[in-house]
């Protein structure tokens, strides 16, 4: 009994996901191109002269301003936490739209109701899951460190083999779980506690389901981030056409990259659908509430029924 | 649609469920294993991609640098002498018997010693460099790295003990003088005086019958074991270089020297575990397998050095580059890695062989040390270099492999076949290879030579160590007068290649022409640096041996400034030296003109025309290299906005919010 949620229902909300991320990339890009200007403001060619003559310009301006490298950290880092926390609302958004149909029958201004709500339970699950995946990803960090070079010896290999996987596996898992949850708390307006339950449990019982979507998103952000750079690297940003083509074709990306996230999220809201003991509700959130938790509970034949009408409108 | 079942109907649901999700997981877990598993083994599997990829990016065409002048006939290329010319001075028949458990290396054998001199010699100076490594109170372990490499602790005590030398000639008398350290230095052993019974006349030929246990390090710098694998390097008594005047250059092992010594032919039976794969300087002769042990016979003609890696876990692979015979030692998993290194050198000897005068040995070594045996790599032995990198650097962008390997194989030239002594006169082998690896980076790779997808050049990346290091020292010290490792480095390896290629831009490649005649010229022979100044000066005048004696041996240094005050350009010099260089003048209307700048003035004032001036540049193609400063060449009063790094750094910020961002 599978359900097929089309990313296509939420269009304007992809747009409006990716606009959120462009404006933010501005933001963010503004505190490079200001540490790296007083380097290229007297070359007359500008930053094409960074990377002229084997890119000499390039090496010695960033030497130059390496002593400014700190604040620009810093102020990317800030950046990139207010990005992650204030970008989990318009993502409600677009999950809540994704998981019901009937969402477009929402006015603005309930759609931004639902999005503030829902947004921050998702922003506390985000918070949470922070801490687990970076104790998780320090490790698996740790274990590639010690499999740089695997061929030592079998016993070496088996013993570097054993400590990836107690990184790699845990941090994977934490990230698929977390964006079960998020599934969970949008789609079913489910607790934070009891949609980390059901994604433990919907992972538990359609891994491999849950591990081909995860898979098949990340290898195509990886494959549309290389198309990015790879345009940058061969159509090169020697003229203004070649900078406006390289420009769009980076654009379309990340527009793909969202629709692939966005993708990837209605792929989870399927898989999370037909999972017999999770509750649901159908319902338009208009008021937030509490529910408790049950997640083993037998669905009645109310929920039944609303389940195929749902079933029927996606 | 779901339906109601009876409850022992649910139960045995249930229990299929858990049973199935429970070999799910084991499934997911038996998988994750056999990715990480490929993950680690991607470097042998992708073999064909990565041979793929790199040919298309190493053999892409492009543009020659203009100073490249590869117009070596093959006349000239073969009129040049080959090792089994060479006037032997010191040649070795040595028997070496491996024990990998107790890390030792018995030895018997014969020096055969020539005195090619014009004076009587009334003893010999013998070298015992693995007693740098018998205690931390030895010459070599009292200085620290200081920012060069072998900051390895010393785990394992190594040394060399003669227990016989005996010269035939001389009768049976044991000459090998107990107890005897180095001149000056009673906590050293490493520069060895041997009195002889009575002087070897010039012309004659000795014998010298000895016996040695050498004990080898745990891997600190260049040789030494980590577990099974066994870098056997200086290794056996090796006799001091003889110089013409009767003298023998002998020094004590020191933390940045490297080594110096005298032509001959080794041949060399080295005795190892059967399991055991070896990779030594020269020919493979014979290879007799006795039960457990086995003798590998290696010979070698006109060398002046042996060393020989010994492991259980080497992989090998080997491929011909014309007469050339290249044997790659790797651990299991660097297939692509190995791939890559092969590739590599195919290509650089035929570059090296065109500039510096060909390859003449029929067989050429790498040997890829193992994880913990890193310290062995990066290194360059006749006919033999040791190179290294995680298996990973196979499918990454960069050429760190290539690099390294046209750098050690570049030796074969500044090290094997042009002897400097490289104790007194480092800069000669070690900025020589790495101003040929640059050289050749440029030829193979054109503008990526860094990366292959973005425009860096080896000279660019060198000048990050090369600029405003003047003060330190003089680039031609000797090893032992470098302060700390990193002064070492950054003058002997990279202002020295810097001047080089300065040199080139400044004098019209003069260098490399230069540097090819000194190779030709000296091949097996011992150079001093006045040699190579000989070689400038015929190919770039007298001002351009003026530049590099300045810059090489008098902490010489550069630097120009552009400014723009009241519409006029201006361009200051600073500095020890002046030399001939462009000035680019930008125009209002767009237009620009070159001027060149060519007295001895301290500053230079551009022409003026009708048109009002906007900007300028001094050394626009940056053909010095060597300026201390090139952020402050150029000036514009139009301030140029960074529309490149905006859209590059607006996309990197969208990806980086994709990964934080749900």
């Amino acid at each position: 009994m599978s359900v097929v949620v089309r990313v296509t229902r939420a269009w304007r909300l992809v747009l409006a996901n990716y606009a959120f991320r462009a404006l933010a990339a501005i933001l963010g890009a503004r505190a490079v191109v200001d540490w790296i200007a007083p380097a290229v403001a007297s070359l007359p060619g500008g930053d094409r002269d960074l990377f002229a003559h084997g890119s000499a310009h390039l090496v010695e301006s960033g030497l130059r301003a390496l002593p400014r490298l700190g604040g620009v950290a810093t102020t990317e880092a800030l950046v990139l936490v207010a990005v992650a926390v204030l970008g989990v609302f318009p993502f409600a958004a677009l999950l809540d739209a994704l998981a019901r149909a009937d969402a477009r029958d929402d006015g603005i201004g309930a759609r931004a109701m639902t999005a503030v709500i829902l947004g921050a339970k998702l922003a506390l699950l985000l918070g949470l899951a922070a801490i687990v995946e970076v104790v998780f990803l320090a490790l698996a960090l740790f274990a590639a460190s010690r499999i740089e070079h695997p061929g030592a010896s079998p016993t070496d290999l088996a013993s570097a083999l054993g400590l990836a996987m107690v990184g790699v596996v845990p941090w994977w898992l934490t990230v698929t779980i977390h964006d079960l949850a998020r599934v969970g708390v949008v789609a079913r307006r489910a607790p934070v506690i009891d949609a980390i339950g059901g994604a433990i449990l919907i992972a538990w019982r359609r891994p491999l389901a849950v591990i081909g979507a995860s898979l098949l998103a990340s290898v195509a952000s990886l494959l549309l981030a290389m198309l990015g750079f790879g345009a940058a690297a061969w159509l090169g940003l020697g003229t203004t056409g070649a900078i406006v083509g390289v420009l769009i074709v980076q654009q379309l990306v990340i527009v793909a990259t969202v629709t692939t996230r966005a993708a990837y999220y209605a792929r989870l809201i399927a898989i999370d659908g037909p999972a017999e003991s999770i509750p649901r509700r159908t319902a338009p959130l208009r008021t937030p509430r509490r529910t408790t938790s049950r997640p083993a509970a037998p669905r009645d034949s109310t929920a039944t029924e609303e389940r195929a009408d749902e079933e029927a409108a996606i | 649609m779901s339906e109601r079942h009876p409850p022992r109907q649910r139960s045995d649901r249930a229990g299929r469920a858990k049973t199935f999700g429970v070999l799910v997981v084991v499934a997911q877990i038996a998988a994750s294993f056999g990715l990480l598993y490929a993950a680690l083994r991607v470097g042998d599997w992708s073999r064909g991609l990565v041979a793929h990829r790199a040919t298309a990016l190493a053999l892409a065409p492009h543009d020659a640098p203009s100073h490249v002048d590869l117009a070596l006939s093959e006349a000239d290329v073969e009129r040049l002498p080959g090792p089994d010319s060479v006037p032997k001075v010191a040649s070795y028949q040595l028997r070496a018997a491996l024990d990998p458990a107790a890390h030792t290396v018995t030895g018997t054998g014969t020096i055969t010693f020539t005195n090619r001199s014009k004076a009587p010699l009334p003893d010999l100076w013998l070298h015992l460099y693995l007693n740098a490594f018998e205690n931390t109170g030895t010459r070599f372990m009292r200085k620290i790295p200081g920012g060069f490499r072998g900051v390895q602790k010393l785990a394992h005590a190594g040394g060399t003990e003669v227990t016989s030398f005996r010269v035939r000639e001389h009768g049976d008398a044991e000459l090998w003088p107990a107890g005897a350290t180095t001149p000056g230095d009673a906590k050293d052993r490493t520069d060895i005086r041997v009195p002889l019974a009575r002087p070897v006349q010039p012309g004659e030929t000795i014998h010298a019958d000895l016996a040695f246990v050498s004990t080898l390090p745990s891997i600190v710098l260049r040789t030494g074991f980590d577990g099974t694998f066994h870098m056997v390097a200086q290794w056996f008594p090796k006799l001091a270089t003889l110089e013409e005047d009767g003298s023998f250059t002998h020094f004590p092992f020191e933390r940045f020297s490297e080594f110096y010594a005298d032509y001959g032919d080794y041949d060399v039976s080295i005795d190892v575990p059967s399991a055991f794969r070896v990779g030594a300087v020269g020919e493979l002769e014979s290879s007799l397998g006795d039960g457990d042990r086995r003798v590998d016979r290696y010979r070698a003609t006109g060398v002046h050095d042996f060393a020989f890696a010994a492991w259980d876990g080497f992989v090998e692979q080997t491929e011909d580059a014309g007469p050339v015979r290249i044997r790659c030692l790797y651990p299991r998993g660097h297939g692509g890695v190995a791939d890559e290194q092969i590739r590599t050198a195919k290509i650089g000897l035929e570059v090296f062989g065109k500039h510096y005068g060909r390859y003449p040995y029929r067989t050429l070594t790498l040997v890829h040390p193992p994880a913990g045996a890193e310290e062995a790599g990066g290194m360059e032995y006749p006919t033999l270099i040791t190179t290294g990198g995680p298996f990973w650097l196979a499918l990454s962008t960069t050429r760190s492999i290539p690099l390294l390997t046209l750098h050690e194989l570049a030796h074969q030239w500044f090290y094997g076949l042009v002897a400097t002594n490289e104790h007194a006169f480092p800069f000669l082998d070690e900025g020589g290879a790495t101003y040929a690896t640059g050289i050749a980076a440029a030829e193979i790779y054109g503008e990526r030579q860094l990366s292959a997808w973005l425009p860096g050049s080896v000279v660019a990346g060198e000048r990050v160590y090369a600029a405003n290091v003047h003060a330190r020292n003089r680039v031609s010290a000797a090893a032992d007068a470098f302060e700390t490792g990193n002064d070492y480095a950054t003058l002997v390896y990279y202002r020295a290649a810097t001047v080089f290629h300065t040199i080139d831009g400044v004098f019209d490649g003069a260098f490399d022409r230069a540097l090819g005649r000194y190779a030709r010229a000296h091949r097996f022979g011992h150079p001093s640096p006045a040699d190579l100044f000989d070689a400038i000066e015929a190919e770039g005048g007298a001002r351009a041996r003026a530049f590099a004696v300045d810059m090489l041996e008098k902490q010489g240094w550069i630097d120009f400034k552009a400014k723009l005050e009241g519409g006029e350009l201006a361009v200051a010099r600073e500095g020890t030296v002046a030399v001939p260089v462009d000035v680019e003048v930008y125009f209002e209307d767009g237009s620009s003109e070159i001027q060149r700048w060519d007295d001895d003035a301290a500053e230079f004032v551009a022409k003026r025309s009708d048109k009002n001036i906007v900007g300028g540049c001094v050394d626009p193609a940056i053909r010095v290299p060597l300026d201390e400063n090139l952020a402050d060449n150029c000036v514009n009063d139009r301030r140029a906005r960074p529309v490149r790094a905006a859209v590059l750094a607006v996309f990197a910020a969208e990806l980086l919010a994709n990964l934080v961002a749900p």
